[in-house]
């Protein structure tokens, strides 16, 4: 009777192991560990820096003058980022001195000319690869001229994505001016400023 | 059916954020403020110094007299400035042919023209650097001697 009982109780355990699941098979295990992700760095300087830098300041001209400025951009950062260049706050002052044609209302900003264009290769010159803001918001490429305009038909004016940076290159911003032999008395005294805003963004993903 | 609701929320919100745009993006700016161009000025005035005042109003010189004005030719502006002088004769050509004139640097013991009155000039009006013009740095002056004689020798019929 006994004996009856124990076989009867171990069939039952046996048939109750084998369908009880799959936690006898094979399996192996692997991992995948310190999964890391690290953003880059967009980081646009100016002549070395990060703060606000004047390009170019000149006093007592005369019609005949001419000079230029530069300021280095570069992209001090790991990532690319394409280059947006913004004219704002351009402002006539009329002469104050006293002298015989100071005074109006400022007109150097409408006789004054500038050409400005990025030096791509810092090559210090007007050459291939440069790129040309015209003053009607439009590039335009070397070998076509220089675009001399007056310094207030650049208004507001904006240009998006003039060109891509790529991380650790650097560009020099050149402005060229000069004051035709036309400009009459009017202008004497008279002095015109302006800012420009320089912004680096995130280039677009391959 | 909650499972497949929650799989369905889960695939909008996504697709919703991807729609939104760039303003997530990195970006930074730069500024290039204060961009200047001051033009000068060129002002020109002159001022009596001292001798017979300018403007001239002589009257009954006499053969051997000499009269002489002495003036400051002034630059009130901040450009180097260039000038030059001309006589224009308005009536009596014949005796401002008679009378001599001499100009000079009184500074500088400088004879910058002696002759007639009618031709009496210093450089050249026109524009550009010509030989005998003279310079005055902003903010300066140059000192001018206008000495008229009538010669000794000059007739009764002047």
């Amino acid at each position: 009777m006994k004996k009856i009982l124990g076989l009867t109780v171990a069939a039952l355990l046996v048939m109750a192991l084998v369908g009880g699941g799959t936690w006898a098979y094979f399996s192996d295990t692997e991992a995948s560990t310190d999964n890391s992700l690290t953003a880059g760095t967009l980081d646009l300087n100016i002549d070395g820096g990060n703060t606000a830098v004047t390009t170019f300041s000149v006093t007592d001209k005369a019609p005949g003058d001419s000079g230029n400025g530069s300021s280095t951009l570069a992209n001090a950062g790991s990532l690319n980022g394409e280059l947006d260049v913004t004219f704002s706050a351009i402002t006539n002052t009329p002469g104050a001195g006293g002298t015989e044609y100071e005074g109006g209302s400022g007109e150097l900003g409408a006789n004054a000319e500038i050409a400005v264009y990025i030096d791509v290769d810092q090559s210090g010159d007007w050459s291939s690869g440069d790129i040309g803001l015209k003053s009607d918001g439009t590039t335009y490429n070397n070998p076509t001229a220089l675009d001399y305009a007056a310094i207030d038909n650049y208004g507001s004016d904006s240009f998006d994505a003039v060109e891509t940076i790529i991380a650790s290159a650097a560009d020099d911003f050149i402005i060229l001016w000069r004051i035709p032999t036309t400009a009459g008395n009017d202008i004497q005294g008279d002095s015109v400023s302006f800012d420009i805003t320089f912004t680096l963004e995130q280039a677009a993903a391959d | 059916m909650k499972k497949i609701l929650g799989l369905t929320i889960a695939f909008l919100l996504i697709v919703s954020l991807s729609v939104i745009g760039a303003w997530a993006y990195f970006l930074d700016t730069e500024t290039s403020t204060g961009n200047t161009l001051a033009a000068g000025t060129l002002d020109l005035s002159w001022t009596n110094e001292s001798g017979v005042p300018l403007p001239f109003n002589v009257s009954s010189i006499a053969p051997g007299e000499t009269v002489e004005a002495r003036v400051s030719i002034n630059n009130n502006g901040t450009l180097q400035l260039r000038y030059a002088m001309t006589t224009d004769v308005v009536s009596g050509t014949t005796l401002a042919n008679q009378l001599q004139c001499r100009l000079y640097d009184y500074e500088n013991s400088i004879d910058l023209y002696n002759g007639s009155l009618s031709g009496a000039h210093i450089g050249d009006p026109a524009q550009g650097q010509q030989a005998g013009d003279r310079i005055v740095a902003g903010g300066s002056e140059d000192y001018l001697a206008i000495r008229i004689t009538l010669p000794a020798d000059t007739g009764n019929e002047y």
